[in-house]
């Protein structure tokens, strides 16, 4: 492939893990963790997602009202801690049902060329 | 080392700053404290624990991308001063207007050269050259600053209001509501070139007596003239914006009407405060008049008094035309608007 291909295909593919980055978020988040901890266990598993994404977009969801947050004061640095809320865990396992749905049909998709 | 870490500790600052200033102040001081401290996570990560250097500090900054970036994504939005929903109104209306301000100072200036003083020929294409460079600008920045008004305003508008429903798209108007282009560009070409005589020459605002001698009498109290002109001026700006609405809007409607009408009585005042008062018209026409060789006044005209009723005149003519272009656009407004 072409350097302009490939850069190409780097394109498209970050457009599609853009669409994935909120669900990925929302599942980590069962029990509390603070940012940085959050980009920590994202990579882990295969996830890379950069601060200077997730900080703005665990505050947007706060907003949005499907994450809580807390300060922990008490450790040696304080660090904002969030956690899904109620409507939070509805809307992510809503998220998932919907994932699984497109990941099928989109898997009935490309196999039909395999 | 100490150095190290106090130049490092005023990079994260510097850098925090950057970054809040850009942000609502109810959430600068919250985001800044979560920065913070993952700038010290990322920190403590890169050294396992150690004493980070000022390197280390550039590269986590480096990571976290630009401040403007990064406060950009907090916001969520995007500002624009000129969205792409008015840019290309915006080049359209600019290109008009720096053409006409180009054209029509080479007109007024040449009158101007013909009609005053004869100066120094070199010094008057000198003088040429850097007034209309300095139109051009101040052309520039009155369009551009419209539009970013515009967008401003409209920008919040499109906030409160996103949905939509197909039933409300406004109906394909009646061919005679239609506004052609050329109307409101030719309204905003003539109002340039007026502008230009105003603010370039208004000399040529008198009476200009080829006798034997050239005798010229001017209408306006010069000076005065000048002191209202920034006056004058927002009244021009206000019918480019006027025109600038019907290319928008694009048909005769009574939310045009409105707008117009708005537009128009704030003109209005502003007209009358200046033209309706005896200051600004020439107070010694008259005896003027009477001194230029070969004149004769009329026997059964009696000139003094109706010169002194100028402004009441010109009062009368401002208020008629406000009124004919209101009802112009409510009958159309209206008309061409009612179900088919």
């Amino acid at each position: 492939m072409s350097e302009e291909q490939q850069d190409f295909v780097q394109s498209l593919v970050s457009e599609l893990r853009r669409g994935t980055i909120t669900i990925s978020v929302l599942s980590q988040l069962m029990s509390p963790k603070y940012g940085y901890a959050l980009v920590e266990s994202l990579e882990e598993k295969g996830i890379p997602i950069e601060p200077g994404t997730l900080y703005p977009l665990l505050r947007r969801l706060e907003k949005q009202e499907l994450l809580t947050s807390e300060w922990e004061t008490t450790g040696a640095k304080p660090r904002k801690y969030y956690v899904l809320s109620e409507n939070g865990k509805k809307i992510y396992r809503r998220m998932c049902d919907e994932w699984k749905a497109m990941t099928e049909s989109l898997n009935k998709l490309i196999n039909e060329n395999a | 080392m100490m150095d190290n870490r106090k130049n490092g500790k005023d990079l994260i600052e510097r850098y925090l700053y950057a970054v809040t200033k850009r942000l609502p102040k109810e959430q600068r001081d919250d985001i800044e404290k979560e920065l913070s401290s993952l700038i010290e996570d990322m920190l403590a990560d890169k050294t396992a624990g150690g004493e980070p250097s000022q390197s280390d500090v550039e590269a986590v900054l480096l990571e976290l991308g630009k401040p403007a970036e990064l406060a950009a994504k907090y916001r969520g939005t995007k500002n624009y001063l000129i969205g792409p929903d008015y840019f290309g109104l915006y080049m359209m209306v600019l290109k008009i207007v720096l053409a006409a301000v180009a054209g029509g100072m080479t007109i007024a200036l040449t009158i101007g050269f013909a009609a005053g003083a004869r100066d120094d020929i070199f010094a008057s294409i000198g003088g040429y050259f850097s007034t209309v460079i300095s139109a051009l600008f101040q052309a520039f920045g009155w369009v551009t600053v419209i539009f970013a008004v515009m967008q401003k305003y409209n920008a919040k508008i499109d906030k409160e209001d996103t949905d939509w429903n197909p039933n409300e798209l406004p109906e394909v108007p009646q061919e005679k509501a239609r506004i052609k282009k050329s109307e409101p560009i030719a309204g905003i070409v003539f109002t340039v070139l007026a502008m230009l005589l105003f603010n370039a020459v208004p000399e040529v605002f008198g009476i200009h007596w080829f006798g034997e001698v050239h005798s010229y009498i001017p209408v306006f109290d010069l000076t005065v003239f000048r002191s209202m002109l920034p006056l004058i001026n927002v009244v021009f700006a206000l019918s480019i914006v006027k025109e600038i609405f019907r290319l928008i809007i694009e048909k005769y409607n009574l939310k045009l009407a409105v707008i117009i009408t708005t537009i128009n009585i704030i003109s209005l005042l502003i007209t009358l405060y200046v033209f309706a008062s005896p200051a600004i018209w020439n107070a010694d026409f008259i005896t003027q008049i009477q001194a230029v060789q070969g004149f004769e006044m009329p026997a059964d005209f009696d000139l003094a008094y109706h010169w002194s009723r100028v402004p009441w005149y010109f009062g009368c003519i401002a208020v008629f035309g406000f009124v004919v272009e209101t009802l112009t656009m409510f009958v159309k407004g209206i008309r061409y608007n009612l179900g088919k």
